[in-house]
C-alpha cells in the first residue's frame, strides 16, 4: 500500500510540474510592445494609413463594368420546334446510353441540313447542381464531347461543331431537388449559329 | 484496492489532461476591453457594426478573450476605468464621422503604457470593415502573436443569379463589405492573379468560346488572356504570379495546362483521356495536385511537372471532386452518403483529418499562411462562408446572400 501511495504521489508531482511548464510556455511576453508606434505629423495632425488602395468609390472595377451579356453572333436554338431533341445522361456519367442513340441519329439529320446552309453548331453540355465547380464543368464538357463523337458517327462534319460546357449554370428543371428534376438537367443541347 | 487505485488514477489523468488544455488555452489569450470614443459614437449607421467587427476580429485572431460589452469614453483619456483594472489591455478607438477612418490606442493596463497607436483610412465607406481587419492584424503583429494577415485579404466569389447568369463579387472575410465586381451574362471562376491581389482572372462565357480575362485592380483595365473551346479555368497561380495552372480543352478534352504569364507560352501537363481538372501547385511548385477520374470516380492525384507518373494522395473517400494545396498539405471535399465533408491530408503520409462532419461543405481553400481554412457550407438554397483556424481552433460561419456560390478565392 505504501508503495502505491509513493507511485501516485510521484505521478501527480510530475503532472503538476508538466502543467507549470506549459503555463510558462504560453504566458504573454510582457516585454512585447514596449515601443509605441505613433504616426503623427510634426504639427500634431493625425496621419492616416490608407489600407484600401483599390477602393475609390465603388472602385474603378466596381458595379460590374465587365459584364458583356450574350455573344453577338446570331444564334437560333431550334428546340422542339425545329425537331432537335436533348440528350440525357445518368448521374456522374458521360456516355450516351443505347436509348439515346435514336435521338442522336434524328438530331444528326437535322444538323446536317443546317450545316449545309453554312451554319455552325454549338454543343452545350449541362450538369445537375450536385457537382463541384471545375469537375462539374468538365463533366458537362465530356457530355458535349460524347455528343459530338456520336454526331460524327452519324455523318456530321466535326469541323462545324463547337463544344462548350455550361456546367450547372443553365438548369432545365429548377422546381425541386429531386432526382427526377436533376435528371432533366444532365443533358446536351444543340444550338445552331448561322 | 489495487484496481480501485488504478481506476482512480486513470480517471484523474484523463480529466486532468482536459482541464490542462482549457487552462492552457485561457492562459495563452490576453483579456481585452474596448472603449469607443464617445465624441463620434453613433455618427453613422456603421458605428455599432464597427464594434461588432472589432470584437469578431479580435476573437477570430485566437489571441484574445474579448469583453463584449460596448463601453464609451474620451478617446484621449489616459486613465483606465477602475472596473477594467483586471484586464490586460484596453483598446480605445475612434471611428470617424465620415465612416472612413479609424484611430486606435492599445493600452497595457498593468503599467498604463500605450503599446500601439495608429490611424487607418479607406477610400470608400462601404469598405469600412477593412479598417478593423487591418488594425487587428497590426495589433497581433505588435504583440508578437502569429500572423493573421489572412484577415485583411479580399475575397472573390462568383454566384449564380439566374439561368446562364452569374455575378462576381468582392468582399471582406466577414461579408460586411460585399460588392459586385463583374455583372452581366455568365462570368465564372474568379482567381487572384498574384499574392498582393492587385489583379484577378475570370472566365467569361459570353463569347462563343469561354474566354479568360485579367483585370488590373488599380486601373480597372481588362485584358483577354486566352480562349478555349469547351471550358477554361484559371485554377491556380504560382506564388510569384508568373505561371497559371489552367484547365482547358482546346480539343474537347479537359486537361491541365501551365501558362507562362510573361511570354504567353503554355504547355500541357496532363494527357489522360478522361477528366483532369483543378490543378494546384504544391510544395516548391514543381509538383501539382489535381482532380481526376482516372480510376472511375473523382479523386485527388499528385504529379511532378514534366513527369508522366501520378499517384493518389487522398487517403479517404472515393468521390473527391475538389481540392486545394498549401505546403505539403491538401484539402479536399468528400461525398459520403448524403453529406459532403472536408478533409485535411498530406502528400507525405496517409494522415487524414476530417474538418467537418455533417451537411454539405464544399470549395475548401487554404489561407495564405495555410493555417486557416475557408469553405462554403450549403444548406438548402442558403450559403454560409465558414472559417476554421487550425492553429487556434477558432471557427466561424457568416451567412451569404441568396444565390449558389460557384467558385471562391481569397
Amino acid at each position: 500500500m505504501k508503495k502505491n501511495i509513493f507511485v501516485i504521489t510521484t505521478i501527480v508531482t510530475l503532472i503538476i510540474v508538466g502543467c507549470a511548464q506549459k503555463r510558462i510556455e504560453t504566458a504573454v511576453d510582457s516585454s512585447i510592445g514596449s515601443t509605441s508606434s505613433v504616426p503623427s505629423g510634426t504639427d500634431g495632425t493625425e496621419i492616416y494609413q490608407n489600407v484600401d488602395p483599390y477602393g475609390s468609390g465603388n472602385g474603378q472595377y466596381g458595379n460590374g463594368q465587365y459584364g458583356d451579356g450574350q455573344y453577338g453572333a446570331s444564334e437560333e436554338p431550334y428546340g422542339d420546334g425545329g425537331g432537335l431533341q436533348k440528350i440525357y445522361f445518368g448521374l456522374d456519367q458521360y456516355n450516351i446510353t443505347p436509348d439515346q442513340l435514336g435521338v442522336v441519329a434524328q438530331d444528326a439529320r437535322i444538323l446536317k441540313r443546317a450545316i449545309a446552309t453554312g451554319a455552325k453548331v454549338k454543343i452545350e453540355g449541362h450538369c445537375d447542381a450536385r457537382g463541384t465547380d471545375e469537375y462539374n464543368y468538365a463533366l458537362g464538357l465530356r457530355r458535349a464531347k460524347a455528343a459530338k463523337d456520336a454526331l460524327q458517327s452519324n455523318g456530321v462534319n466535326p469541323n462545324k461543331l463547337i463544344l462548350v460546357s455550361m456546367g450547372e449554370s443553365s438548369p432545365e428543371c429548377t422546381t425541386s431537388t429531386t432526382e427526377e428534376c436533376y435528371a432533366k438537367n444532365r443533358r446536351v443541347e444543340f444550338k445552331v449559329i448561322q | 484496492m489495487r484496481y480501485l487505485l488504478f481506476f482512480l488514477l486513470t480517471l484523474n489523468l484523463f480529466s486532468f489532461d482536459a482541464v490542462l488544455d482549457i487552462e492552457k488555452d485561457v492562459d495563452s489569450k490576453a483579456t481585452l476591453s474596448l472603449i469607443e470614443d464617445s465624441a463620434t459614437a453613433g455618427s453613422t449607421v456603421n458605428h455599432s457594426k464597427m464594434f461588432q467587427i472589432l470584437v469578431n476580429d479580435l476573437q477570430m485572431s485566437g489571441h484574445f478573450v474579448v469583453d463584449r460589452q460596448l463601453r464609451r469614453g474620451d478617446f484621449n483619456d489616459p486613465m483606465v476605468p477602475v472596473e477594467l483594472h483586471d484586464r490586460e489591455y484596453i483598446l480605445r478607438y475612434r471611428y470617424g464621422t465620415t465612416g472612413t477612418t479609424l484611430s486606435l490606442k492599445l493600452i497595457r493596463v498593468a503599467d498604463g503604457v500605450m503599446v500601439y497607436q495608429n490611424n487607418y483610412s479607406v477610400n470608400a465607406m462601404p469598405r469600412y470593415p477593412f479598417l478593423s481587419h487591418n488594425a487587428i492584424v497590426d495589433i497581433n503583429k505588435v504583440l508578437g502573436y502569429d500572423d493573421i494577415s489572412w484577415m485583411k485579404r479580399n475575397i472573390l466569389f462568383s454566384k449564380y443569379v439566374g439561368s446562364s447568369k452569374s455575378e462576381i463579387w468582392i468582399a471582406d472575410y466577414t461579408l460586411n463589405f460585399a460588392s459586385v465586381i463583374v455583372r452581366g451574362g455568365l462570368n465564372l471562376f474568379p482567381k487572384w492573379a498574384n499574392a498582393n491581389q492587385s489583379a484577378f482572372y475570370y472566365t467569361s462565357y459570353n463569347n462563343l468560346l469561354p474566354t479568360l480575362y485579367r483585370v488590373e485592380m488599380s486601373t480597372g483595365t481588362r485584358k483577354k488572356v486566352i480562349s478555349s473551346q469547351g471550358m477554361l479555368v484559371a485554377s491556380d497561380v504560382s506564388a510569384d504570379g508568373s505561371r497559371v495552372l489552367l484547365t482547358m480543352a482546346p480539343d474537347g478534352q479537359p486537361d491541365i495546362y501551365e501558362l507562362n504569364v510573361l511570354n504567353g507560352s503554355k504547355k500541357r501537363l496532363t494527357t489522360f483521356s478522361g477528366i483532369d481538372v483543378n490543378g494546384k501547385y504544391i510544395g516548391d511548385e514543381s509538383q501539382i495536385v489535381f482532380v481526376s477520374n482516372r480510376i472511375g470516380r473523382a479523386n485527388i492525384y499528385l504529379k511532378s511537372i514534366g513527369s508522366r507518373s501520378v499517384s493518389l494522395v487522398a487517403h479517404y473517400g472515393n468521390n473527391n471532386s475538389s481540392c486545394d494545396a498549401f505546403g505539403q498539405n491538401i484539402l479536399y471535399s468528400v461525398k459520403e452518403g448524403g453529406s459532403t465533408n472536408i478533409y485535411l491530408g498530406t502528400i507525405n503520409s496517409s494522415y487524414v483529418r476530417p474538418l467537418t462532419s455533417n451537411g454539405k461543405n464544399v470549395l475548401p481553400r487554404f489561407s495564405t499562411n495555410g493555417k486557416v481554412i475557408l469553405y462554403i457550407k450549403q444548406n438548402g438554397g442558403r450559403n454560409s462562408i465558414g472559417y476554421m483556424n487550425l492553429a487556434t481552433k477558432q471557427s466561424a460561419l457568416f451567412s451569404m446572400q441568396s444565390g449558389k456560390i460557384q467558385s471562391i478565392d481569397w
